[in-house]
């Protein structure tokens, strides 16, 4: 326990929690998908379960200093693609990866964590509450290190090939040009899996790595259904990341609605967009938040909310 | 023959009275000091006779023996060479010269024979005063500051020629010239710094009026270069100007640490103090120095604003330091040498960057890791964090605006609604041992802070959407009975409340409600 850092959360288990199970290749539980890419590994830790063989999944990855606007599409997307009974895939880090996986948890589908460290550790320890939720919600955590080994950095390069080895589709959020998400990305091309990524603008940093991607000849994400389709899927319900009803918005409301986008704003730009008093602008804020339309990120800082949970 | 001469010395900001007695007698040639003197007092028999053979006065060859009484106490400093050549003087030559007992004497003597400035004139005036002595010499440099003491005779003398003068008869002291007290001693408090000279900023300006509005502590956050110290720096500007008991308040402790501008009766200004972050305990808060015990930082921001930049760097020692001086106006010094009470009532104004980098939240720029960040934010220390009512983010600055040419809102309109905010609080106080919004503790929220059935739905709403703490809570209200005192709003509503709410932030989410992902 002696190389233990900052931001993690050692989980004793106790009786009435899920047992660390360990498989090797020689299980019938094993799972297939790992079975068959190079460097398969030796043994499997595990709490809760494995994705079941025939479960469509995909892997939802990115960068761990995101922007607002990955955060979101990474939720949505978790979201929408669990509520079509596909299981997301990720590695519970920062950002983008429990981004993904909270969306999956919100749609009260299944999610599975490939992490870098012994099961019983969650890190960082700011997820553990993603942790517990995947594993009430029929999920699992999985790794290749025994218990309480610690997250260690060089173990995350090595668990990376594991999540794309687990998932049919790996989708690639933000990515800047040079990132842990390229290694995952080349494993998945090893392995023969389909990339995804988002497109961005050029001058964004955070899409640059995305961008590369799709010249180097990756499916450009556009929507959930793109990803549905390649799956063989069809989509059920509510699928497009849609636009609010701002029906129920006074005028004023609105105004300030739409002065908000998808990335957080200070508020003296929102001043000058508005042509509100300060005591206006914050109170139409509040407003909103309070129904759902938008939310403070930091001290200062409003953008529009994707969905309501 | 025995001489007895008044004199004061300085303990901390206090003047004490000191007796100087000088006994001149036949023996051995020697001179002694005695009273519990440091050596600097010591030195100054060693001035005093070079200064008097400088001046073609002899000394015949006698013994001297010089005592300050009280004698149990510890004199420290240089305002005694006066007392002492004066009680010299008046033991081997003039024993039936001038009347001294009615008057005090200050002031360093050079090898020239001149008579220098000394700190904490006064302190030490007043002190004579309260001893019940009709007036004062003082060093010329010091007449104007002496002159605050009112209804004191003040006498400047600047060469010890004058001093012969002085006691050369009974009416000399009333044919010398009496200093005129400068109109300077009323004069208007002036700022350099204007607010009108910020661009852009409206919100961090608001925040900034409603702190000084109701005495509240303020937290800038912001990339660098966005304007927090240009708006800490401006606030002092914007405070109600002081009144003449505040002033002489600062001039004290400003005279006493020998920061008082040359020739400067009063301060005649809010402090604004900004402490390096390398800055040790003792200095922002006081102790010990080679000159004795010191004021800090902080009693040299009282009636002010101590604008802590880059906070989360400071050490954590003198960081929490801090929290009794915020919390009792005031700060003791205790020491072997005893206990010494400075006023530490300022504002407190303290700036960081968002992260490590300075670019948070913007990501094409930021590479910290969330874990960087939060341990940068976690730096500053939480019951430091629970003493700053305020938080407000700073906006970058654009370029359009930096170079507009467009003037922002004044300092004088802002200290106008601030002055009409703190008329409001005065009344609403007047029976409590308060004075601002930002004391009210809270049985005083209770009954100051009502709020109608309407906002009461409204509060617990956002208490359950942000997750807020009980003490986020009150400080909710209390920013908000300011905002609704600025607007002269009797009852307390819904979009004060809502103003207030936007300016909570680092305390809630670093230390309290949800922080799921």
């Amino acid at each position: 326990m002696n190389t233990f850092r900052g931001s993690e959360l050692h989980i004793e288990i106790g009786k009435n929690d899920l047992p660390i199970r360990e498989l090797t290749p020689f299980d019938k539980e094993f799972p297939d998908r790992l079975r068959y890419i190079p460097n398969p590994p030796k043994v499997l830790y595990l709490r809760g379960a494995l994705p079941p063989d025939d479960m469509p999944t995909v892997a939802i990855i990115g960068a761990r200093a995101c922007t607002d606007y990955g955060r979101n599409v990474a939720r949505s997307f978790g979201r929408i693609l669990s509520k079509n009974g596909v299981a997301i895939i990720s590695g519970l880090a920062y950002g983008i990866d429990s981004e993904g996986q909270a969306g999956a948890v919100d749609a009260a589908g299944k999610t599975y964590a490939v992490i870098g460290s012994g099961v019983n550790i969650c890190y960082p320890a700011k997820n553990f509450p993603i942790y517990e939720k995947l594993l009430s919600l029929g999920g699992g955590v999985i790794s290749e290190y025994p218990e309480n080994y610690p997250p260690l950095r060089e173990n995350f390069v090595q668990r990376n090939r594991l999540i794309s080895g687990l998932s049919d589709i790996v989708l690639v959020i933000e990515a800047r040009e040079k990132s842990g998400t390229g290694i995952t990305v080349s494993y998945a091309l090893d392995q023969g899996k389909q990339v995804f990524a988002l497109p961005g603008r050029i001058t964004d940093q955070l899409s640059a790595g995305c961008n590369r991607l799709i010249r180097d000849g990756a499916e450009i994400l556009t929507s959930p259904e793109d990803v549905l389709a390649a799956l063989h899927l069809k989509h059920a319900g509510e699928c497009t990341i849609q636009e609010k009803d701002t029906s129920v918005l006074s005028p004023k409301q609105k105004r300030v609605y739409e002065a908000l986008t998808d990335d957080a704003e200070h508020l003296d730009f929102l001043l000058d967009k508005t042509k509100l008093s300060v005591t206006e602008l914050t109170a139409i804020l509040l407003e909103l938040e309070i129904l759902g339309f938008s939310e403070c990120t930091k001290t200062g800082f409003y953008r529009r909310k994707a969905f309501s949970e | 023959m025995l001489s007895k001469i008044h004199s004061a010395g300085l303990s901390g900001l206090e003047g004490y009275h000191v007796s100087v007695e000088v006994d001149e007698g036949d023996g051995l040639p020697r001179s002694v000091i005695v009273g519990n003197v440091s050596p600097s007092v010591r030195e100054a028999l060693e001035r005093c006779q070079v200064a008097l053979k400088n001046s073609s006065v002899f000394l015949p060859p006698k013994r001297l023996t010089i005592n300050l009484a009280p004698a149990d106490r510890r004199k420290d400093g240089t305002f005694f060479d006066l007392a002492i050549l004066s009680g010299v003087l008046k033991a081997i030559y003039m024993p039936a010269g001038a009347d001294t007992d009615q008057y005090g004497f200050i002031g360093e003597i050079g090898l020239d024979g001149e008579i220098r400035h000394v700190n904490g004139i006064l302190s030490l005036v007043s002190a004579l005063k309260e001893e019940g002595l009709r007036g004062a010499i003082v060093p010329q440099a010091d007449v104007q500051e002496a002159l605050v003491v009112e209804n004191m005779d003040i006498i400047g003398i600047s060469h010890v020629t004058d001093l012969f003068k002085l006691l050369r008869s009974e009416d000399a002291f009333n044919m010398f010239d009496r200093p005129i007290p400068e109109k300077s001693l009323q004069d208007e408090q002036t700022y350099e710094a204007d607010f009108s000279d910020v661009h852009g900023q409206s919100f961090g300006i608001r925040a900034a009026l409603i702190a000084a509005a109701g005495g509240h502590n303020l937290l800038l956050s912001g990339v660098a270069g966005s304007g927090k110290t240009m708006i800490a720096k401006r606030i002092p500007s914007i405070l109600p100007p002081l009144t003449r008991e505040e002033n002489i308040e600062v001039t004290r402790v400003y005279s006493a640490s020998g920061l008082l501008p040359k020739g400067q009766a009063l301060y005649n200004r809010r402090p604004f103090r900004t402490p390096h972050h390398t800055i040790t305990t003792p200095a922002l808060i006081g102790g010990s120095s080679p000159q004795g015990i010191m004021p800090g930082e902080i009693a040299l921001a009282t009636r002010g604003v101590l604008f802590l930049d880059e906070i989360p760097l400071f050490s954590r020692f003198a960081i929490e330091a801090l929290r009794e001086p915020m919390e009792e106006k005031r700060v003791v010094i205790n020491r072997l040498q005893g206990s010494f009470t400075y006023p530490a009532d300022c504002m407190v104004v303290a700036a960081m960057n968002p992260c490590p980098c300075g670019y948070y939240p913007d990501r094409n720029r930021c590479h910290c890791t969330e874990a960087e960040i939060r341990a940068y934010q976690k730096g500053i220390s939480r019951p430091i964090l629970e003493r700053i009512d305020l938080c407000v983010e700073a906006s970058p600055v654009r370029f359009e605006e930096a170079v507009s040419l467009e003037k922002g809102i004044s300092s004088r309109e802002l200290r106008e609604k601030v002055q009409d905010a703190r008329e409001i609080q005065k009344i609403r106080f007047k029976n409590t041992d308060i004075m601002t919004n930002a004391e009210m503790r809270i049985r005083h929220i209770h009954t100051f802070c009502k709020l109608g059935s309407r906002e009461e739905e409204f509060i617990g709403d956002v208490f359950r959407l942000r997750g807020l703490s009980m003490r986020s809570y009150h400080k909710i209200l209390k920013v908000a009975r300011t905002i609704a005192d600025l607007e002269h709003a009797e009852k307390i509503n819904i979009s004060h409340l809502s103003e207030a709410v936007s300016y909570r932030g680092l305390e809630d989410r670093l230390f309290g409600g949800g922080d799921m992902a």
